[in-house]
């Protein structure tokens, strides 16, 4: 989870860890939705593991993919109309991260169900933490609240470049570096 | 074709390419853009591969989204199609180009199975639908979006080329310093927006 975190020490799955974390909120329900189709892939994947042979293996892994997004989609537009309405295209876009495709490739096509739905918990809990911690500076720091609450007092004035899409790239580069001067420490220890 | 078709045309190309670029704006095809940008040269034909393959499936799945899907009410399945139609449109590529045109399949066709992954080509088709482009639009918004694509990475790379010489804090690495290239190219980008904004 920490040490493997998919996001920042393997670099998949940035487009939406930059494009959803606008909002606590957006972050939140798309770390569920990527982390509900992490977790179904990889146990129907290990489940079919025999089944599936090698040669289709990745158009194999791509269906069950699509399928699991579009019931999750479908579901979404049902439970919270408008939070699939702002997120759009991006809970399609779930098909194309590659955290999924990884961890059904890497690790859940050559072990049991019980130990692929472990993995995929794991992963999925670091991609919400760094989901979650992201859009929560950006949210601070651009619109003064957290999840639509006023945290920050009435005189501050919003620092918009958080809120816009450059502000995404410099809050994530900042984290990379206090990642890996943390990690650094872990080293010399 | 009369004056202001072409100046709506120009305005669709320009938004896709400079004002809602879809690496800086829309963040779509972020991945290769810092893994792939560390030489220009491969870097260029990435950029063009993406145009060109962008240029393809956004008019195909344009047609089958309102050809068949429409007609049969299966809008819900939209995400199926587009994914089994890139995939077969960059293997048909790739294919067609090793049979006919060798020496461009040898200098891009390394990159034609990694486009069937790069999510900006999916978001391109999808942004299609949502938006309820009609046929013209949605190849000149694809255009626009592959070529604004094909700006950045070029940029990023031509810039780490600068930043293989200097030295960088080692905490920061190669992707936390892609990161803040692109930052910046972000904020240049909005500049001109709103530049021309004040223009028009």
């Amino acid at each position: 989870m920490v040490p493997e975190n998919p996001v920042f020490v393997l670099a998949l799955g940035l487009c939406s860890t930059l494009a959803a974390t606008t909002k606590v909120e957006n972050a939140f329900y798309m770390s569920l939705i990527v982390g509900i189709t992490t977790i179904v892939t990889s146990v129907i994947c290990s489940f079919l593991r025999s089944v599936i042979p090698h040669r289709f293996r990745l158009i194999s892994y791509i269906l069950i993919i699509v399928t699991t997004v579009i019931t999750a989609e479908q579901l979404l537009k049902i439970i919270y109309p408008e939070i699939a309405k702002e997120l759009g295209a991006y809970v399609g876009l779930v098909v194309t991260n590659c955290i999924v495709m990884g961890r059904m490739e890497a690790y859940a096509s050559s072990h049991s169900t019980t130990e692929s739905f472990c993995d995929a918990l794991g992963v999925s809990l670091g991609y919400s933490m760094v989901l979650m911690s992201i859009s929560t500076i950006r949210e601070i720091l651009g619109k003064g609240t957290i999840w639509n609450l006023n945290v920050m007092p009435d005189d501050y004035i919003c620092c918009k470049v958080f809120s816009s899409p450059p502000g995404a790239f410099i809050v994530f580069a900042l984290f990379l570096f206090v990642i890996n001067w943390l990690r650094s420490f872990g080293r010399k220890n | 074709m009369d004056f202001n078709q072409i100046i709506f045309i120009f305005q669709i190309l320009f938004t896709a390419a400079v004002a809602e670029n879809i690496a800086l704006y829309y963040f779509l095809g972020t991945c290769p853009l810092i893994s792939v940008s560390n030489n220009l040269r491969t870097s260029f034909q990435m950029g063009i591969t993406v145009t060109f393959v962008m240029l393809i499936s956004s008019s195909i799945n344009f047609i089958v989204y309102n050809w068949i899907l429409v007609p049969l009410e299966l809008e819900y399945l939209q995400l199926l199609f587009f994914v089994l139609s890139i995939a077969a449109i960059t293997q048909f590529l790739e294919l067609f180009l090793d049979r006919y045109f060798h020496e461009i399949y040898a200098s891009f066709g390394i990159f034609l199975p990694l486009i069937a992954v790069n999510c900006a080509i999916l978001g391109v088709s999808l942004f299609i639908v949502l938006r309820e482009y009609d046929f013209v639009t949605s190849v000149v918004y694809s255009l626009g979006s592959g070529l604004g694509w094909l700006l950045v990475i070029c940029l990023i790379a031509s810039l780490r080329r600068r930043v293989d010489t200097s030295s960088i804090s080692i905490y920061l690495g190669e992707r936390g310093i892609t990161m803040l290239i692109a930052s910046i190219i972000a904020m240049a980008f909005y500049g001109l927006t709103t530049a021309m904004k004040g223009l028009i």
